[in-house]
């Protein structure tokens, strides 16, 4: 698994804008297939499950398509867990859910800029 | 600003994606053609459970009685209305549900996407440890997997979810086992098997039972390669806050839900059980329900390896075993581990812990599995070869990619077109609910109470009654016998909804008459509450408490 034929920056560029491409098809797909209600399943997803996890991953040395994939199947479970603890003391899931998206981008944040 | 240059690894990603594009159109394609829900009772129930979610805008460990009255009494632990699932798996249905804002298609497009994921959890592992080649080939099998498409078309979607964790699973864990202790990297791998496996256990356990029981026979394995204990005692020593820290993970996102799996009702006892099955892979001709063409609960094309794979990737399967046995690398020994593994647990209804229709569900592990020994074959064949023939390494190359493309063929013209036509052509409009019917449902909701228990009959399929109480938030049944028998509900209660809207649609008019006269001679003494649409519901002196 060497990466000899090139620099850690151009892996960068390529992989965000695989990630980016991705996102993009995957949007348009949603739309076309099922709407509006598609494209705002799909943003809910993308946004609330994958964006924040996929940069913490990365953040602690995982390649693009570990973040990714990891990021898609640690969330689809942990991430309404978390949900639902704090749903048995807040009595509302979509308060509870902006928390943790709240606590989620936070981290994100916090991460990198501490790496700064 | 830096020129870009691609080499092949670069391209992961896109092939990831690309899997990922692939895989939601097609497995949405029952969803693009009505968006009406569709399934067996099971995916009715899962719908249910997360609905009453989205609809109370709260998730807890108990079910409404009307979803709870499904199973009564199921979990003898948490006792009657106690959710059958962890919580957060119906939890991501009912988020997408409110914040995509569509309670039926949300709800199946978060269904869809959760369930296809086998083919971009098997690419990552195929890819990282054989190369892009077997990588992409096992990933896009996946995407067609029949055994899969079955299992989510009819409900067991839970299941389904729970088998496309087990690749990612293994890949985290061999990374966390292979990285060497100095490399920080090692940390991160031990928290993302554990937070894998976690998050897979709150879909369904099975799925678990066979990620933990391969990863203990790779730790075997590694032990007798290594000669060296897998987990030595300096290691947790010098270690043994980040241990300590998974270790209090794995609880806090287990434990809470441990008593909805130990609470279940357990129907097996312990007891040796035609021993003949361990000669084969998955034997069904012994089965008792085999001349019927359904075993378990399962058609006989489930177990079929003509028609879940093909018959020429046979040869491939073996030569990917046949490589693995030869190398013994560790991540052959991971995948040899993932054989045994799935041998193990496909034939533990031999000393009848598992019935045969759990044991048949774990062929669900089987499939990525092979697919994965299939791929590697594939792309080892051509160095196998050359052992013993003289061949260039152009020709090797190019025999690998000649097979690569054969392999796609058949897959794109087989398995693709099988798995087309059976998700373009899953529920036509007669088997899931017609308009009528989502309008009573509706009626039921606004004006029955929550108490109420609707016993349908006329309905063409048990799934749309059960359809009809997720969408009424109402308890509608074929039979109301077992809950009168054990005081769950009283005859006060009770309705009976006669419908008709399916047999009008078909044009069944002898039926029809058949009904009518039913229905006159057994709720003389009752009041009519709802006539639309060729349904009625009658309350008040109901006598006939099942649909039979």
């Amino acid at each position: 698994m060497s990466n000899k034929e090139k620099t850690p920056s151009e892996k960068s560029i390529f992989s965000d804008y695989a990630v980016l491409a991705f996102s993009a098809a995957l949007f348009t797909l949603s739309i076309y297939l099922f709407g509006l209600t598609g494209f705002k399943t799909i943003g809910f997803w993308f946004i609330f499950y994958i964006v924040p996890s996929y940069f913490i991953l990365k953040y602690f040395g995982l390649d693009s398509l570990e973040s990714f994939v990891f990021s898609v199947f640690i969330t689809a479970g942990i991430l309404p867990a978390l949900v639902f603890f704090l749903n048995l003391v807040v009595p509302s899931l979509i308060v509870s859910a902006v928390i943790i998206f709240i606590t989620e981008v936070s981290a994100v944040i916090l991460l990198y800029k501490n790496k700064k | 600003m830096a020129k870009l240059k691609l080499s092949i690894k670069n391209y992961e990603i896109i092939i990831a994606a690309v899997l990922f594009l692939i895989s939601f159109w097609l497995w949405t394609l029952p969803l693009q053609s009505s968006h009406v829900p569709f399934g067996e009772g099971d995916a009715a129930w899962q719908f249910a459970a997360a609905d009453q979610m989205y609809m109370q805008n709260h998730a807890s460990f108990r079910i409404p009685s009307y979803l709870g009255n499904w199973y009564y009494g199921f979990n003898t632990i948490l006792g009657p209305n106690a959710i059958e699932y962890p919580p957060p798996y119906p939890l991501n249905i009912a988020l997408s549900q409110i914040f995509g804002g569509g309670r039926f298609v949300s709800a199946y497009i978060m269904f869809a996407l959760l369930d296809m994921l086998a083919s971009i959890s098997l690419f990552l592992l195929i890819r990282k440890l054989y190369g892009i080649l077997p990588g992409f080939l096992a990933g896009f099998a996946m995407v067609f997997s029949m055994r899969d498409i079955m299992l989510y078309l009819w409900g067991q979607r839970g299941s389904v979810i729970s088998f496309t964790f087990i690749p990612i699973a293994l890949y985290s864990f061999y990374m966390y086992f292979t990285t060497p202790d100095s490399d920080k990297k090692k940390n991160v791998y031990l928290f993302t098997t554990i937070l894998v496996v976690a998050s897979q256990y709150l879909f369904h356990i099975q799925g678990v039972i066979v990620s933990i029981s391969v990863i203990i026979l790779f730790s075997l394995f590694m032990w007798l390669k290594n000669k060296k204990f897998p987990l030595p005692i300096s290691l947790l020593k010098s270690n043994w806050k980040i241990y300590s820290i998974s270790v209090l993970l794995l609880l806090v996102f287990t434990m809470p839900f441990i008593l909805i799996y130990f609470g279940a009702q357990a129907t097996n006892s312990v007891h040796i059980n035609n021993v003949s099955r361990l000669f084969s892979w998955y034997k069904i001709n012994d089965q008792p329900d085999y001349s019927s063409g359904n075993i378990a609960g399962y058609p006989i094309i489930y177990f079929s390896f003509s028609q879940i794979y093909n018959y020429w990737y046979l040869p491939f399967l073996m030569i990917g075993i046949i490589l693995l046995l030869i190398r013994r690398e560790s991540k052959d020994l991971l995948m040899l581990s993932w054989v045994i593994g799935v041998y193990i647990l496909i034939h533990l209804d031999v000393i009848g812990y598992f019935s045969v229709q759990r044991s048949a569900r774990m062929l669900l592990a089987e499939t990525a599995l092979f697919y994965s020994l299939i791929a590697i074959g594939i792309a080892g064949l051509p160095s196998l070869l050359s052992n013993f023939y003289k061949i260039k390494e152009s020709s090797i190359k190019a025999i690998k990619y000649l097979l690569a493309v054969i392999f796609i063929i058949l897959l794109v013209f087989a398995n693709g077109k099988a798995a087309y036509s059976t998700l373009n052509g899953a529920y036509s409009p007669i088997l899931r609910l017609n308009p009528y019917q989502m309008q009573v449902s509706e009626w039921i909701a606004s004006n029955l109470p929550e108490n109420a228990i609707v016993v349908a009959k006329g309905t063409l399929t048990y799934p749309k009654i059960r359809f009809m109480l997720a969408v009424s938030e109402r308890h509608v049944t074929s039979t109301a016998e077992y809950l009168l028998s054990v005081g769950a509900t009283s005859p006060k209660d009770l309705y009976y909804m006669i419908d008709y809207s399916d047999l009008v649609l078909l044009g069944q008019q002898d039926a029809i008459n058949s009904q009518l006269e039913w229905e006159k001679s057994n709720f003389q003494n009752s009041t009519l509450v709802y006539n639309q649409n060729n349904i009625h519901i009658w309350h008040g002196n109901i006598k006939v408490f099942t649909n039979e």
